[in-house]
């Protein structure tokens, strides 16, 4: 489905059914199973964590690498 | 979890903690939907010394001895962060002792109730908190009396008009 066929408010009503049903079905669970919830979120965190930091590691390394281009330093005088 | 709560049964048993409850994001997720948390919060009274201090050296002794291992202001307790606060100021000493004893995985743990949790966060008053409130307040968890028994009881009134501004 294309974007330009979209309505707006029935989209908006869609989210707001599935957002309900997702907040009933969460108020009912066990306490056992929201604190398997929580657990979750934390190796959820820990990915995103990994993910963020290779790639913040990978920025780096390929500005160093930018920095050791002779074309790249700007004290170059070409 | 399991182990990090019988572990505090423990503790309550040889009389370390002379009582506690669980409190902040995990006993909220008892009466409403779970939100993230990094940790177990634990509100105790602790057992004075002979001398009559408050000591937590012997009580973070007991639960290194137990399998827990101290990390930063935490303890970590099979794989839970927990953090044991003194009761520090009445709202919190009457939450504690009007604590309901609640269900985890067959072992009864003692839960601070909704009403409490709703007071004490107006009480912290962050943004979070706030949400809290809202949360406790919007999933029917909260008895309306006794909330409002609560905010008259512990000076509450300036919180609660700040609540009821950001979420009207």
């Amino acid at each position: 489905m294309s974007n330009d066929i979209l309505n707006p408010e029935e989209f908006e009503a869609f989210v707001a059914r599935r957002k309900l049903a997702w907040r009933e079905h969460a108020i009912k669970m066990t306490w056992e199973e929201k604190i398997a919830a929580i657990e979750r979120m934390w190796e959820r965190d820990k990915s995103l964590k990994i993910a963020r930091d290779a790639i913040t590691k990978a920025r780096l390394e390929k500005q160093q690498l930018d920095l050791a281009r002779p074309d790249k330093r700007i004290d170059s005088t070409d | 979890m399991r182990l990090a709560l019988e572990t505090l049964l423990q503790l309550q048993r040889e009389a370390l903690l002379q009582r506690f409850a669980i409190g902040g994001a995990i006993a909220a997720s008892f009466y409403v939907e779970a939100v993230a948390t990094e940790d177990l919060d634990v509100f105790a009274f602790i057992t004075p010394q002979p001398s009559g201090f408050v000591l937590l050296t012997p009580l973070y002794d007991r639960i290194q001895l137990l399998g827990g291992r101290v990390h930063n202001e935490h303890i970590i307790i099979g794989g839970w962060p927990v953090q044991i606060l003194p009761a520090f100021n009445p709202l919190i000493e009457a939450a504690v002792l009007n604590a309901t004893m609640q269900n985890f995985e067959s072992i009864q743990v003692p839960v601070i109730s909704a009403d409490y949790l709703a007071a004490i966060a107006l009480q912290l008053g962050r943004a979070k908190d706030y949400q809290r409130v809202d949360a406790l307040i919007a999933a029917g968890a909260c008895s309306t009396q006794a909330l409002n028994a609560l905010i008259a009881n512990y000076n509450l009134q300036d919180r609660w008009e700040s609540y009821v501004q950001r979420h009207s």
